[in-house]
């Protein structure tokens, strides 16, 4: 299990640079790419797309925010779950898991896009037969950042079984399931 | 396989064991408890009135301290001739999000409930028990709480349901159809 901070950018993400509402036009979009997850004993790729209806709205984005530094990972989990399904995560070509929470921030240096999902997606070196099913107890959101230059290519990490904290300083720790967050690259914009 | 053999010859048997207990049963004469009181103004008339299956024409809830908000979507109510009632209120995207701007838990768009109704003919209310709930009036809850009593009025085919907040006040009003 690593742990990393990268899920303060979702509670932060409203703190500077353009917000958005809606997707960059208003209508929804599709993106397409590659996830690879590595671990010190090999790497497996596969494919992404995320179906992005809307981003969140900003009383859903407080009433998380509210529910993780008050209620903890607890009140996080039943937040995350009555928030609407704003968007659709497919690995693969598996069954769709819903994105309960979708934010975007356009600056200078492109646009970036932060998603979580209301169930893991995906246990990195859990399905193996020797594996201790038990630990995957608490992991129960994904997390997934994307970030688009200004040409419009994206790439990102996901973590696919992850669990949110608050690190008592204001910002959020993400502790990720696998040894090492899933990179996306190819990130591209599918033409609607 | 032999092993699903021997489990579906397992399953008839029970089966069978149960057609022949439940055809025993059926033997028994029922107990009389009296006359049922079926006159206008009564439970029993009400429960009849009440079975069947409603649409919803309209609703409009008023968030604590808000402004009423038109529910625009789909609806349907189902009570049944023992009391058990479901109702599925899907709304749409934007009543959605004004609902939940309001405080109301409306997890995609869905409100549902399932459970018993207990009519209350003085006070022209039903209170719905939902399962798990030991008494459907001990807690508070939103304009949509199923533990709030539904007060009722019947114009013709049309069912209105409200509840009150804490000062009285409408806090829901829906209006159902029979179809």
């Amino acid at each position: 299990m690593t742990t990393a901070k990268i899920l303060t950018i979702v509670l932060l993400l409203g703190a500077g640079g353009l917000v958005l509402a809606q997707p960059a036009d208003g209508q929804p979009e599709t993106f397409t790419g590659t996830a690879q997850a590595k671990n010190a004993k090999g790497a497996v790729s596969g494919t992404i797309e995320v179906r992005l209806r809307r981003v969140t709205p900003q009383f859903d984005k407080t009433a998380l925010e509210t529910a993780l530094k008050e209620g903890g990972y607890p009140r996080f989990l039943t937040a995350i779950k009555n928030a609407p399904e704003v968007g659709q995560l497919v690995l693969g070509g598996g069954n769709p898991f819903s994105i309960r929470y979708a934010r975007e921030r356009v600056d200078a240096t492109g646009r970036r896009l932060v998603l979580v999902t209301d169930k893991p997606v995906f246990f990195v070196g859990g399905g193996r037969a020797d594996a201790n099913v038990a630990a995957r107890k608490g992991f129960e959101v994904a997390v997934i950042e994307i970030r688009f230059d200004g040409k419009g290519a994206g790439s990102g990490s996901m973590a696919a079984a992850a669990r949110v904290r608050p690190d008592g300083d204001g910002g959020v720790l993400l502790d990720d399931f696998a040894e090492q967050l899933i990179t996306l690259t190819n990130i591209a914009r599918k033409p609607s | 396989m032999h092993v699903n053999r021997v489990w579906k010859s397992a399953a008839v048997a029970a089966l069978l064991t149960g057609a022949i207990a439940c055809a025993a049963s059926e033997r028994q004469r029922p107990i009389s408890a009296g006359p049922v009181p079926v006159g206008a103004g009564t439970t029993a008339t009400a429960r009849k009135f009440l079975e069947g299956r409603w649409i919803l024409e309209s609703a409009v809830i008023t968030p604590p301290g808000a402004k009423p908000i038109t529910l625009k979507g789909t609806g349907v109510l189902t009570y049944d001739d023992f009391g058990n009632m479901e109702m599925n209120i899907k709304a749409d995207e934007a009543s959605s999000d004004l609902l939940r701007a309001g405080g109301i838990v409306i997890p995609d768009g869905v409100i549902s409930t399932t459970g018993r109704t207990a009519i209350d003919m003085q006070n022209k209310t039903l209170t719905y028990i939902v399962e798990g709930q030991a008494s459907s009036m001990k807690t508070g809850g939103g304009p949509l709480s199923p533990n709030k009593p539904r007060h009722w009025e019947v114009n013709g085919d049309v069912l209105t349901l409200t509840t009150k907040d804490d000062t009285g006040a409408p806090a829901s009003v829906s209006r159902w159809k029979k179809s």
